[in-house]
Formats: C-alpha cells, structure tokens, sequence
C-alpha cells in the first residue's frame, strides 16, 4: 500500500514535469508567431548590409505563384525575435575551427574558409580569394576583347591592370591571372596600357583590405597616380590633404561577412584632396556634392567602401564646367569608385559607366553623343573577364 | 511546406493547436483534412487537384469494389481499374520524361518531353491509396463510407509528403475514434523534436558538404578522400534526413491521437545488407512485401521463379526512389547483394567476428549510396575509379575543402552518435524517472532552439526525400 502511494506521488511530479514542458514549447512556438508578427518590422540589417524581408498581406496571385510563402518563411526568418543578434553570435562562434596552419611558402600561415558555393583562403591575417586563371574565363575575355578593340578604333584608351586577390595564386606566389600580359597580347590599335604593380602576395598586401576585396586607400591613390602618368598628366597629381582612419567602428569587409568570420574587422583609411567645385548626376538624377559625412552614417556594420567612395550606379556625370579640357569615359567597377572623383577633377566632363547596370548600353552611340576624348578601363580580373561585365551583363558582381 | 521551417513552427501548428483542440470531436477530421490540404498546397498549389481528383476516384472505386464484392469478377476489375488509374499518375507525373527520353534514345526518335514538375509525395500518397483499395478488395478493412475521413487518411500532413507509408489499416480505428492523453500529447512533442534536431542540426549540415562536392560541376576533380568523406556525408544526410522526418510524422500524429508504424530501426548498426532492409524504410519494404512480393508467390515457388520475384520487388524499389537509370541500378545492386546473402553469403557471414560484418554492411551500404546519390553514370563510374585508384585531386579544390570539412566534426559526430542506440542505453542505465525526465526535456528544449537558430540562420535546407 505505501509503495503503491510512493509511486502515485511519483507519477503526479512526472504529469508537472510534462505539463512544464508542454508550457516550454508552447512558449517558444507562441512567442516565436505573436512577436514575430505583432511587433513592428525591422527595416533592414545592419550587418548583412541589406533589407529585411517583412511579413506581407498574401493575394491570389502571390499565392499561386508561391513567391507569399516563399517570402513568408524569409520574413519569419527575417523578424523572428533576435533573429540578426543570433546571426551576429553563430557567425562569431559557430565556425568550430577557426584556425589551422599548414607550412606553406608564402605565408607560414595559410588558412582556408569555404561557404556554401566559394573558398576563401586567409594568408596572414588577410582573407584572399582562390585563384582564377586566363584558360578557365577565355570565353569572356574574347568577348570583352572584342569591345575593348572597338574602344581602340573610337577614343583614346587607356588600360589600367588592377590584379585583385583571386589574380593572385597565393600558394606559389605568383599571379595566376596576369591581365597585363594578356591584354598587351591581346589589344590592338592604339591604347595605353598600365598595370597596378603586384607581383606577388607581399606587394598585394600594401594595396588591398585585410577582410575586403577591394582595393585599400594606398592601392586606389597608387592607382590614381598611375593612370595620371598613363595619361601623360604626371604633373597634375593631386596631393594628400589629410587621412581619415575610422577605428570605431571598425570595418568588417565583404569577405569577413561573406565567410561568417566577423570575429575579423580592420581599420578603415581614406584620404581627402583639395578638388574644384563640380556637379554630379547619378543615373541621370543630379545629386549632392560630396563631403562624405561618414559620421552620420556609421554603424557596427558600415560598409565604409561604399558609403565612403560611392555605390555601383548605371552611370555617374561629374561636371567640372571646363570646357577647354577632355571629356573622358571611365569603363567601372567598385574599384573605380574611390579614384572616380580625383580623375574627374582633371576633366571637363567625366562619365563612369558600370556595365553590369546599365541596361541596353550602346558604346558607340554614348562615344558620340558624350563626345567623349578618352576612355580609362579599370581593368581587374572581373571587368576583363566575368560574365557580369558582358554586355547586358547581370549584377550579381561585386 | 517543411515541418522544418518557421512557417510550420510558429503559424501552421500553433494555429492548428487551437482549432483542433478546441472544436467538437466530429469535426476534428475535418479540421485536419483542411489544415492538410493547406500545408500540401503551401509548396505547390496546383497539385493539390491532382491528390484532390485521386481520393474521389478511388473513394468510388473502392466502394464500388464493396458494393461488387459478391461478384468477384466485377470487384476484381475494379481493383484493376483503380490499380490503372493511380499508377497511371505516378507514370504520367514521374516516369512519362523519362520512359520518352529512353524510347527516344532506343528508337532513334523525336518525341518531345513534357514540362512537368514532380508533385510533392505523389510516391507516398499513391501507395497509400493502392493498399487502401487493394485491403479494401481482400477484405481486411472494412470501406470507408465518408469522404472526409478517407480524405483525412490519404492528405494527413503528417505523413502526406514523405512517408511512413501508412496503411489503411493501422490508422482505420483511429480515424473515428482517438483520444490524445497529456502523455501521449508529451511524447509527441519529444518525438517531433527529435525529428526536427536530426533534420536541422545534423542532415542539413552534412547536406552542406555531400552537395558541395557531389553538385559540384568539377566533382571528378577531388580526391579519392574528399569523395569518400562526402559520401559518408551523404550517408548519414539521407538517414537524418529520412529518419528525422518519420520521427516528426511519427510525432506529429501522436500529437494528434495517431500512432503510426516505426520506419527505421537503427539501419546503420546492421551486419547484413538482409538486417539493413529490415531496419531502413520499414513502411516500404513491408510494403512490397505485401502488395508485390506475396501475391507473386514470395519464395513458396521455385527457384527462378523465385528469383524474379525479388528481382522485380528490386527493380520496383529503385525506380519509386526515381525516374533515373542510376535508381534501377541501385534497386538491382541491391537485388544481386541480398541474393548473394541469402544463398551462401549469410552462412559465411555468421562465423565472422561482429566488427568485421558491421564493415562489410557499412561499406556496401555506402557504395550503394554513392549509386543512389550521382545521377550520372559516367560521373559515377568516374568516383568510383577515382575512390579504388586513390586518385590524388585538385589542389585547391582539396584544400579548400579539407578545412571546409574539419568545421563540420561537431555534427559528423553527433551523427555517429545518432546513428547507435546510445538513447535507449542511457534510458536503461538511469533509473531516477524525475531525474531522466527532466534531464531528457531540458536537452529536447535545447535542440528545438538549437533547430530554431539554425533555421534562422541557415536558410540552406533541402526534404532530400520530398522528390521521391
């Protein structure tokens, strides 16, 4: 009889024990739907440096298509409580194993992070792409090739070479893509040909970001000079005024957030230059004058490049209202970006063109009716040979 | 829609609680036939007509069948009819491209294929429907006289989309008349999570390094190694994958007063391929066995005959897995094994010490998953040269995936882990029930948010058996 009530007992602190649990994962279930939709929507992320997807009212169309719950389960995902912290912690912790050396010529260490669909390498403390060659990109580059020997025949071009990391075989340290041989092997006509001097992994670490894939302030304003001598303006050059470095918040560059490894961020340098006053349209529309008030935009996650030098547009106008000099075309990518404005200066109208976004672009026609004297390639690895700089291309670049 | 994904988790589920537990137990089937419909047509709207058109077609075939079963040969041609029609939608839905590209490629001719997309779970629903109809014609269920209970039976989202394959027969009782305890309610929930963590934290991540490298367009490029510990990725994605599932179906029907049948037991612990088909997929082995291999005779018959049985049972098997050459050779790589175990093998076997037979199973157990897995024949004939010739790979592909896979220990441990009856070890050894309870709920709890913050996180999360 006594054991008998021992085991009712038992069983009793079991039912309290399941209706605990069932308690528990009610919560979670319940607290996960109610705050999720009742709460006001997060606009936009900053560490993924993109909109956030919101929970939208469904209609007959979207339904059928199943784009509402395609949307749906990213807006759950988008705006579920915490839901950017708990990407913030397992993109710090959840990498296992954050570090493993192997001897290697080059960097003593040499440290490899794949994601779902690319494979990052870390030399030193630098996050650097896996190399590329000329054999795997030629069906591109003959079609760049192709427009590039057009650009001869119609302006005065200028090549310059910027050997970004995946040109660059950090194993045997070596360049794996060396654009300058190629397109001095390649162009015809009359053209300019410059190159960005890297040769090797130590030259490339004084021009590029540690965590970034774009081209640091050294690089660009070696960049800058460069062309300047290419376009026989050496004396032109302007000087440094000042270097802004932003330590706080530090910069978490494309590869950092791309491999997860935000345990990894650098300071960011830019430099300021005494430049004339001009106008500026972006994509048709005229815009601000540009004295970056960085200030007001930082955040934990700032993506300094871009709000610094300016985002990827179709097109951008700089207008120096100096009729007697050139008009120039600059053929761009993000890393034309930070030079945009300095080269500009020396110019009375500048057109930077990004290919990958501006629809329908007819290159002969645009050369006319810009009238336009010269035309600078910036021509990393991409512009010379990724899908994303044909014609008509995408704009899934970076 | 997924059970894991957070649509499932915090709008159909909590929704469907309140409804179902609250309303009038007349309408609890009902309830569960909308939600179902719902959740099947969440992925692909259009197809819920082609499940809707199936259940009305065989709910009159099979009264029909009732209604004639004193006239066996009217009955009989009703079983046949509804045999015709439902295989008829697996082969226009499934096969019909890939029976034109063979007939193309044999008689040299043009005819063009299809566009048709795959409906989710046609396999499962379709066998579920057949076994219906074909109990009903022998007489060991009893007709189902309302629509809406068969309905229920056939679209039950638990099971709707990937199995277990339910019989009629198991849940005929439980469609009027179930009750669900706290206990039964708890157990459930457990169960589900279970489910959830297999698919979440460790199928999901193991799919991560089995189709980067297996989708990969340079696949033939890796080293012998990198291959071999892809597909030992893959082994163990395809059993987390498909167990997790059946336990949150298994779950989600206690939740709901069902109690479904086991669908795998351990399958990787097996000494024999025979062991392995015992305890891998249970509801489809059982299946074929009832609905093929028996009325073909079984193994009461001679020898060749015999032998044909299995081979078509085989055969049947890997093509329900899909409309692709390298399931048929998977279905017959299985077929020559068990033929070979089951004449001499089995006997040699038994004298071998225990660790040598668990390799013997395991190796071939992943060989056949590499057949399974790589649709290509040649790509597959080209993994194989490369894994027995230990063929040394691309450098940079291999480095990069070298350290790609050492992020990935923690989860190919759990999944070995995973893989052995280390629960139920535990379960036996601690005797305090409070004790085992509470420690049991607070790791469960543990793995539900665990799940939620993968799925917050990892947006990467294929049903590998969602296209089967």
């Amino acid at each position: 009889m006594k054991r008998k009530k021992q085991k009712i007992v038992k069983d009793k602190k079991l039912v309290i024990v399941d209706i605990i649990f069932i308690v528990c994962f009610m919560t979670i279930l319940y607290g996960g739907c109610f705050v999720t939709i009742l709460r006001p929507a997060k606009k936009a992320s900053e560490m993924e440096n993109r909109y956030l997807t919101k929970i939208k009212m469904p209609n007959i169309k979207t339904l059928a298509r199943g784009s509402f719950q395609k949307d749906l389960e990213t807006a759950m995902a988008d705006q579920f409580p915490l839901s950017q912290k708990i990407k913030e912690i397992t993109s710090k912790k959840l990498n296992f194993i954050d570090y493993f050396s192997i001897p290697k010529k080059v960097c003593q260490n040499h440290y490899v992070y794949v994601s779902e669909d690319r494979a990052l390498a870390s030399c030193s403390d630098y996050l650097v792409e896996l190399p590329i060659t000329v054999q795997e990109r030629q069906e591109n580059i003959d079609n760049h090739l192709a427009y590039y020997n057009a650009f001869n025949k119609l302006a005065d071009t200028y090549y310059y070479v910027i050997p970004r990391s995946y040109a660059l075989d950090v194993e045997k340290d070596v360049l794996s893509f060396d654009g300058y041989a190629l397109l001095k092997k390649e162009l015809k006509g009359k053209y300019h040909l410059g190159t960005l001097d890297i040769k090797n992994f130590e030259d490339f670490q004084k021009y590029f970001f540690k965590t970034d894939h774009h081209w640091n302030n050294v690089g660009s304003y070696q960049g800058y000079k460069d062309i300047m001598k290419l376009l026989g303006k050496e004396k032109e050059i302007r000087p440094i005024v000042d270097e802004i470095t932003i330590k706080d918040p530090s910069f978490y560059g494309s590869f950092a957030k791309y491999a997860h490894q935000l345990n990894r961020s650098e300071d960011f340098s830019f430099y300021t230059f005494d430049i004339p006053s001009y106008t500026l349209k972006s994509d048709g529309f005229f815009v601000k004058n540009t004295d970056v008030n960085y200030e007001s935009k930082k955040h934990k996650y700032s993506n300094y490049y871009g709000e610094i030098y300016g985002y990827d547009v179709a097109e951008y106008v700089f207008d120096f209202n100096s009729p007697k000099k050139e008009n120039v075309m600059i053929w761009a990518s993000s890393y034309s970006n930070p030079t945009n404005l300095l080269i500009a200066s020396h110019f009375n109208k500048t057109f930077v063109v990004d290919i990958r976004h501006y629809e329908d672009f007819d290159y002969e026609k645009y050369i006319k009716v810009n009238d336009i004297d010269k035309i600078i390639v910036f021509a990393s690895p991409d512009v010379i040979s990724g899908a994303e700089f044909n014609m008509g291309g995408d704009e899934d670049a970076i | 829609m997924l059970f894991s994904s957070l649509t499932f988790l915090c709008i159909f589920l909590p929704l469907l609680f309140i409804i179902y537990f609250i309303s009038n137990d007349k309408y609890r089937n009902l309830i569960l036939f909308i939600f179902s419909l719902v959740f099947y047509a969440w992925g692909e709207p259009k197809y819920i007509f082609l499940m809707l058109l199936s259940i009305i077609v065989n709910y009159f075939l099979a009264r029909l069948i009732d209604k004639y079963r004193k006239r066996p040969k009217i009955s009989r041609s009703i079983l046949l009819l509804a045999t015709l029609f439902n295989i008829s939608l697996l082969v226009i839905f499934k096969y019909f491209n890939f029976l034109v590209d063979n007939v193309n490629a044999l008689l040299n001719l043009n005819i063009t294929m299809r566009d048709i997309a795959l409906p989710i779970g046609i396999s499962f629903y379709t066998f579920q429907i057949l076994s219906y109809v074909i109990d009903v014609y022998r007489g060991e269920v009893k007709v189902q006289k309302n629509i809406i209970s068969l309905g229920t039976y056939i679209a039950l989202f638990p099971q709707l989309i990937a199995g277990p394959i339910v019989r009629y027969s198991t849940i005929e009782k439980q469609l009027t008349r179930r009750t669900t305890t706290l206990d039964k309610f708890t157990k459930g929930i457990k169960r589900f999570i279970v489910g959830l963590g297999k698919k979440v934290i460790i199928a999901n991540n193991m799919a991560m390094i089995a189709d980067t490298i297996f989708d990969s367009s340079s696949v033939s490029e890796y080293s012998w190694i990198i291959i071999l510990v892809s597909l030992l990725a893959y082994t163990f994605q395809i059993y987390f994958d498909f167990s997790g599932y059946s336990d949150m179906a298994i779950g989600l029907g206690h939740m709901f007063g069902f109690d479904f049948e086991e669908n795998f037991n351990y399958p990787y612990t097996s000494f024999s391929i025979t062991e392995f088909w015992r305890r891998w997929h249970i509801s489809l082995s059982t299946w074929f066995r009832d609905y093929v291999y028996i009325p073909l005779g079984g193994n009461r018959c001679k020898k060749p005959r015999w032998l044909f049985n299995l081979f078509l049972v085989w055969l049947l098997t890997g093509l329900w897995h899909g409309a692709s050459w390298n399931f048929v050779l998977w279905g017959l790589y299985y077929f020559v094994i068990l033929i070979v175990e089951k004449l001499f093998l089995h006997k040699l076997l038994d004298k071998l010490p225990k660790l040598i037979r668990y390799i013997y199973a395991f190796i071939l157990i992943n060989i056949g998953w590499l057949i399974f897995r790589v649709e290509d024949i040649n790509t597959l004939l080209t993994l194989f040269k490369n894994i027995f010739t230990l063929k040394k790979g691309n450098f940079y592909l291999d480095l990069a995936h070298n350290y790609y896979l050492l992020n990935y220990i923690p989860y190919f441990i759990f999944a070995i882990m995973g893989s052995f009856p280390l629960v139920k070890w535990f379960d036996q050894k601690i005797k305090n029930e409070l004790f085992k309870t509470c420690l049991s709920d607070i790791l469960l709890l543990g793995i539900l948010g665990l799940s939620i913050v993968f799925l917050i996180t990892n947006s990467y999360n294929p049903f590998i058996y969602f296209r089967f």
